[in-house]
């Protein structure tokens, strides 16, 4: 069941456009992140959820229900701020009561001294002081509500900050990059504390982040903005293992994914430093099969394999050079140079394999031709996309992706041949 | 070695009210060559004779009216101010163009403007006089009283008041033309205090149900100007007990004492009168009213207010 949808919402600041005709599906109760690189406008575009900001055009509905004249208060949405926005004269207490205080007393009993005046705020007072004791226990809290926001740490007023949404039973929360101003550590730990509550409210989240590793561990699912539009949405499993666009392959996953550079030498054939590759390729575009065009090969750091020692059987083999050692404990990246590209690609071996593994070491490396991703001149996915190849699901339909519109009218015999008359 | 700030601070302020205290138990005139003590004399003066219990009264009266309004209308000056999309500038300089203005001459021009007869105050006011639909609107006699014994009304068959020169209408006139001057410097400081509150607190307090502009001033704007407006009434309140231009220019502590404020009484007192006995123990007596105000005020404010 969608439960907030967005149509073809456009944000215009001035004459620059920074959300361009954007759908988005979020289902009940899932773990949405909106996850990109600075500047893309995926904080933009939660403001426009909550309704702080409002869009140039296109529509929003919650639960089936256009918001977009609605104010942010009677939106019953919450948000939780990357400087968590506490309001630093208020205690703990107050700071989670506020939302509760706003919307259970009107203006009279909410005044200091008139409000013991009217009888019915003494119930509502215990009401609330029942909710917020509550919250703050499921959060950890009880020992700091009289503290201000002042005297407490970065993770603890993140608590705050979380509470005063959960406190109200919103329809959805928002998450504005809650996790930025935290040290490495404390991030990773409240990434779990995050999950968990989501898993015990089973609210919707959407959760904003410039963070890949936060959005992989975290969602339900996920959806890639680049410079203003939606790349790609799908399980954290769907992106990094098919991505569609070679913007969302580098975006995702770490270290960032290897780029090589080769030719489409015939149809279902590309060239890489002299080697032919035979691969499966569907296009959407007639240039894309011109012979002599450009393409980009992805390979992910784990899928480069040594082929002196214990490796699988390869289907192309290189030789190169070491030129850097990445030790991390568990795992070594060898940043190798293959003497054709600019561009060394980085290996992710485990700490057997990388022993004895010095810089300046001419290694053989090799990879399997279906760990590729084959990317055109524009970055869209070229080749073909199959459960059996690649392990993974042809994306939900709320993609704009052409090219995967393309593969679904084709239909499956002709993607199995590899063969497109578009 | 004693450090150059104690120094300069034991010269400037501290040997000076030394002298004064001194000074006030005597009855010393400026050019004479012989001191004559008379002990506690002048403060028992000061605390009997009707004319500066009058000064008491002037004083505190005109502190009590000049401090809220011209607090609460640099404020509002400031809120509304703020929250223009355009000519914000505008308004600006219009307001603080009173502050930048010579007090002196602006208080000359006010006397002129005030004059019971040829000044333009006046004139616009006895402008309805002759019009029956706008004096049934100022006299009140739509809704049934005299005409005649309403203050406007009233005014029209005698005359509009002599705003310099009435007791009753004397103080207030005086605290007008301050607070006309002051609230311009106490917007522009809110103005800065204003600018200063957290964007995302405003955005905050949307998410949180708060939908009226008078709930969100009193939940994040007031609270976060908290030692702005410490500060603002620190500033009014030193200056207003301060007061002198406009008294000397305009009404000499007249009428009959009405505006007799202890600035111009330590005025009168020591330098016009030759009186330097008496007006050091005028000055004592006010320096202890600013001490105990201000300490006051840090005790009862100060306490509440939120520092981040």
């Amino acid at each position: 069941m969608t439960h907030i949808k967005l149509q073809k919402i456009n944000k215009q600041f001035g004459n620059t456009a920074i959300i361009q005709a954007l759908d988005l599906s979020v289902v009940n109760g899932e773990f949405l992140t909106l996850v990109g690189p600075s500047g893309c406008g995926k904080s933009t575009l939660l403001r426009i959820i909550a309704g702080l900001e409002q869009q140039t055009s296109g529509h929003l509905f919650v639960e089936d229900v256009p918001v977009d004249d609605k104010k942010p208060s009677e939106r019953d949405l919450a948000m939780v701020f990357q400087s968590y926005a506490l309001y630093p004269h208020l205690t703990v207490f107050e700071n989670i009561a506020t939302p509760l205080r706003m919307r259970l007393l009107n203006v009279w009993q909410r005044l200091p001294v008139i409000r013991r005046c009217i009888p019915v705020t003494r119930q509502i007072d215990k009401k609330i002081h029942a909710q917020v004791t509550d919250v703050a226990e499921t959060l950890g809290l009880t020992s700091l509500l009289d503290r201000k926001p002042g005297q407490l740490s970065g993770g603890q007023r993140q608590r705050v900050a979380v509470g005063r949404a959960i406190v109200r039973q919103p329809k959805a929360f928002l998450f504005d990059e809650p996790l930025s101003n935290l040290d490495a550590k404390l991030r990773v730990h409240m990434r779990a504390e995050i999950t968990r509550l989501h898993q015990q409210l089973k609210t919707t989240f959407i959760y904003v982040t410039h963070d890949q590793a936060e959005a992989m561990t975290m969602s339900d699912r996920i959806a890639v903005m680049m410079e203003g539009q939606i790349v790609q949405v799908g399980t954290p499993e769907e992106v990094y293992r098919n991505p569609l666009d070679i913007r969302v392959a580098r975006f995702i996953g770490s270290p960032e994914i290897n780029i090589l550079s080769g030719n489409i030498i015939d149809s279902d054939v590309i060239h890489l430093w002299g080697i032919s590759i035979n691969v499966p390729l569907c296009y959407s575009r007639q240039d894309a099969i011109e012979k002599g065009s450009a393409v980009a090969l992805g390979l992910r750091a784990e899928n480069i394999f040594l082929t002196s020692k214990n490796s699988p059987h390869c289907d192309v083999h290189m030789q190169g050079k070491v030129i850097l050692v990445e030790n991390l404990g568990a795992e070594v990246f060898v940043h190798v140079s293959l003497q054709r590209d600019n561009n060394a690609v980085i290996m992710r071996l485990s700490h057997k394999e990388a022993a004895g593994i010095g810089v300046d070491q001419m290694i053989e490396v090799g990879f399997l031709v279906e760990a590729l991703f084959i990317f055109d001149s524009l970055g869209k996915r070229i080749d073909s996309i199959t459960t059996q190849k690649k392990g993974a699901s042809i994306p939900s339909a709320e993609i704009n992706s052409p090219s995967i519109n393309n593969i679904e009218r084709l239909g499956a015999a002709e993607i199995a041949s590899g063969i497109s008359n578009v | 070695m004693v450090s150059p700030a104690i120094v300069l601070m034991v010269i400037i302020l501290l040997i000076p009210v030394v002298v004064a205290l001194v000074f006030s138990f005597s009855s010393y005139s400026l050019g004479s060559n012989h001191i004559e003590w008379v002990g506690w004399d002048n403060y028992q003066r000061l605390f009997s004779r009707s004319t500066y219990q009058k000064m008491f009264s002037a004083t505190l009266a005109y502190v009590a009216i000049v401090v809220p309004f011209s607090v609460a209308l640099g404020l509002g000056a400031a809120l509304l101010i703020h929250s223009l999309r355009f000519a914000q500038d505008f308004y600006k300089t219009i307001y603080f163009l009173p502050v930048m203005a010579s007090l002196l001459a602006m208080a000359i021009v006010w006397e002129f403007a005030l004059h019971p007869t040829i000044g333009i105050i006046n004139d616009t006011l006895a402008y309805a006089c002759d019009k029956p639909w706008l004096y049934n609107i100022f006299t009140g006699s739509w809704y049934g009283t005299d005409p005649v014994t309403s203050w406007y009304g009233n005014s029209c068959e005698r005359g509009f008041p002599l705003w310099l020169g009435d007791k009753s209408y004397a103080l207030w006139t005086v605290a007008f033309i301050s607070i006309w001057q002051a609230f311009g410097f106490n917007m522009v400081l809110y103005l800065a205090g204003l600018s200063s509150v957290p964007r995302e607190l405003y955005h905050a307090s949307e998410m949180d149900g708060v939908s009226s502009a008078w709930s969100q001033f009193w939940l994040v704007t007031w609270p976060m100007l908290g030692p702005t407006t410490v500060f603002v009434v620190t500033i009014t309140m030193i200056r207003s007990f301060q007061v002198f231009d406009t008294v000397e220019a305009l009404t000499q502590g007249g009428p009959v004492k009405s505006t007799y404020v202890m600035m111009y009484a330590i005025y009168e007192k020591a330098i016009q009168q030759n009186l330097v006995g008496m007006g050091s123990a005028i000055t004592i007596v006010f320096l202890i009213f600013v001490m105990l105000l201000t300490l006051l005020q840090h005790l009862l404010v100060e306490r509440k207010v939120h520092y981040s």
